[in-house]
């Protein structure tokens, strides 16, 4: 993983460097497959025509991070206005979700704002100050609402630990 | 416990199928290192030749032909009807517009063109009544009567709106709208999501024959509140028109309360119907060019009234001609009328969406029905 290097800009390189990591946040913010390949086929469309200039990797990881998820809220206030199901359809993905029972689906059912800066703080390990600056939050914000989310999720897993059996 | 998080993580990784496709449309757009030299000068080109051959085929142009334009939700309509064939093969024949529904009319000769959204030529022909939101008390009674029999009450308590018993209260509303509470309070750890909402609605449903539709289909609803999502399970019959669905549907919905610190859940269905409306007039309903018109002045009611955005005419995603009455829409719900009207679908330089609406009546129709517009300057 490059962490200080050079930015990169070539498709392979972005896909190499950041198709899992985009892929990954898209399904803690999307919940679907469908969904969250859908915004990695957007993201890289944004890549390729309107990413700027960096100065190294970092800056340039961040600020991917940060454009996934708006586009995977901006995708949120898509499906609330358009978004319909078959009843099959519907019955497919809850099949989907019943096999993945698991932290991860904990996560992915806490709110978004707690449950994006677990992820870029016990996955991507950001730190808090860190976290702030990609979310444009305040450090204080981000503490408060790690911490909520931590306790939310312990509620929620064990309550549903219990639950599933 | 993060340990098997970061575990679960590693899980993900991106199909080869996803990859394959961002790397075929990489082949159709060009990567961001070639546009960022050479994009200004491609651009021209591209404009000089797409000017010089467009303005020789539309010279050459058969009269009276509608051609629909790719890309995106707008086609250019000139006057002729045949289709054009240098366009390539997205473009579609299709028939012109009728007078009432909002033909093209160039000013100037063939090569004049207008823009138009795709979906003009299908309006409903009979999108034209004006609905009273109001119910008579003997109408309410016979709601109630029917409800009875659906969710089989035999001892229930009757009131002039209601009716109850031990494990549903039906509740007929002002504007016509039925609400049913099934009383199952239940002891909840955590809010329900819209897999379990869903399960629940469908079951609910399929429990009472009465209520089921032709072509059922399921749209699921999503707000946050408090900073959590919320859920609502939409049902409409997909045969129906757009309009009809929105006014003709059964929405499930949950609602919370704590007691001595646990968290109960109560399901909700909301049933809307425009059968037992009054129908106040029929009135006739403008052009989409006219109510484009009408944006362009500003005469139009914005959604998000709380927001500094001023809507644009290149902003315009989509329009649609529909009826206004969405009850999760509150300054909607206090008027008193059912009523067409043409929504823009909006998304602005940010990709912001936004929506506005337009009356769908004419001027002295809609100054006559006294319904307030938001004069946005």
């Amino acid at each position: 993983m490059v962490e200080h290097g050079e930015a990169v800009y070539t498709l392979e390189e972005l896909l190499a460097e950041y198709g899992d990591m985009i892929y990954r946040i898209a399904m803690h913010n999307m919940r679907h497959k469908a969904d969250a390949e859908d915004i990695v086929q957007d993201i890289y469309i944004k890549l390729l025509h309107n990413m700027p200039s960096f100065q190294n990797a970092e800056m340039q990881k961040k600020w991917i991070i940060r454009v996934t998820i708006n586009t995977c809220h901006d995708r949120w206030r898509y499906l609330r206005l358009r978004t319909a199901f078959s009843l099959d359809e519907r019955y497919d993905v809850m099949e989907e979700h019943k096999q993945e029972y698991g932290l991860l689906y904990y996560v992915r059912e806490l709110p978004e704002k707690y449950r994006n800066v677990i992820y870029l703080h016990y996955y991507e390990g950001y730190s808090v100050t860190e976290i702030a600056e990609i979310l444009h939050r305040k450090e204080a914000t981000i503490l408060t609402w790690l911490h909520r989310g931590r306790i939310k999720l312990k509620e929620r897993y064990e309550g549903g630990e219990e639950h599933v059996g | 416990m993060w340990d098997e998080y970061r575990k679960e993580i590693e899980q993900l990784h991106l199909d080869d199928s996803v990859i394959k496709d961002i790397q075929q449309n990489s082949l159709k757009k060009h990567p961001h290192a070639f546009w960022k030299h050479k994009g200004k000068w491609a651009f021209a080109f591209v404009f000089v030749a797409c000017f010089c051959i467009g303005g020789f085929m539309l010279l050459k142009q058969p009269k009276e032909t509608v051609i629909l334009h790719q890309p995106k939700t707008y086609k250019t309509i000139s006057k002729t009807q045949k289709q054009d064939t240098y366009l390539k093969g997205k473009d579609t024949t299709i028939p012109l517009p009728s007078e009432d529904y909002g033909s093209a009319k160039p000013k100037t000769g063939s090569a004049e063109t207008i823009k138009y959204p795709v979906y003009e030529q299908s309006y409903p022909q009979d999108l034209k009544g004006i609905y009273k939101k109001q119910v008579s008390n003997d109408t309410k009674q016979e709601i109630l009567k029917e409800f009875a029999e659906i969710f089989h009450i035999k001892n229930g308590s009757y009131t002039d709106t209601s009716l109850k018993d031990d494990t549903v209260c039906v509740k007929v509303m002002e504007n016509g709208t039925i609400e049913v509470a099934f009383f199952e309070d239940k002891k909840t750890n955590e809010y329900i999501s819209r897999e379990m909402l869903l399960e629940n609605a469908t079951a609910i449903y399929k429990k009472y024959p009465k209520l089921q539709m032709d072509n059922p289909m399921w749209k699921i609803k999503i707000d946050y509140r408090d900073g959590m999502l919320e859920y609502q399970v939409l049902l409409y019959d997909e045969t129906k028109a757009l309009w009809n669905q929105e006014l003709n549907n059964i929405t499930f919905y949950v609602t919370y309360q704590e007691k001595n610190n646990v968290l109960y859940s109560t399901l909700h269905m909301r049933i809307k119907t425009i059968a037992r409306l009054q129908q106040r007039q029929s009135y006739e309903i403008i052009t989409e060019k006219e109510a484009k018109k009408r944006f362009l002045q500003k005469e139009y009611m914005q959604l998000d009234t709380d927001t500094k955005y001023l809507p644009d005419k290149d902003d315009i995603v989509s329009v649609q001609l529909q009826y206004l009455d969405s009850a999760d829409e509150a300054y909607r719900s206090m008027q008193p009328l059912v009523y067409p009207i043409y929504r823009f679908y909006l998304k602005d330089d940010q990709g912001k969406e936004h929506l506005v609406d337009v009356p769908a009546l004419k001027e002295k129709d809609w100054r006559k029905l006294e319904v307030e517009i938001n004069e946005n300057n």
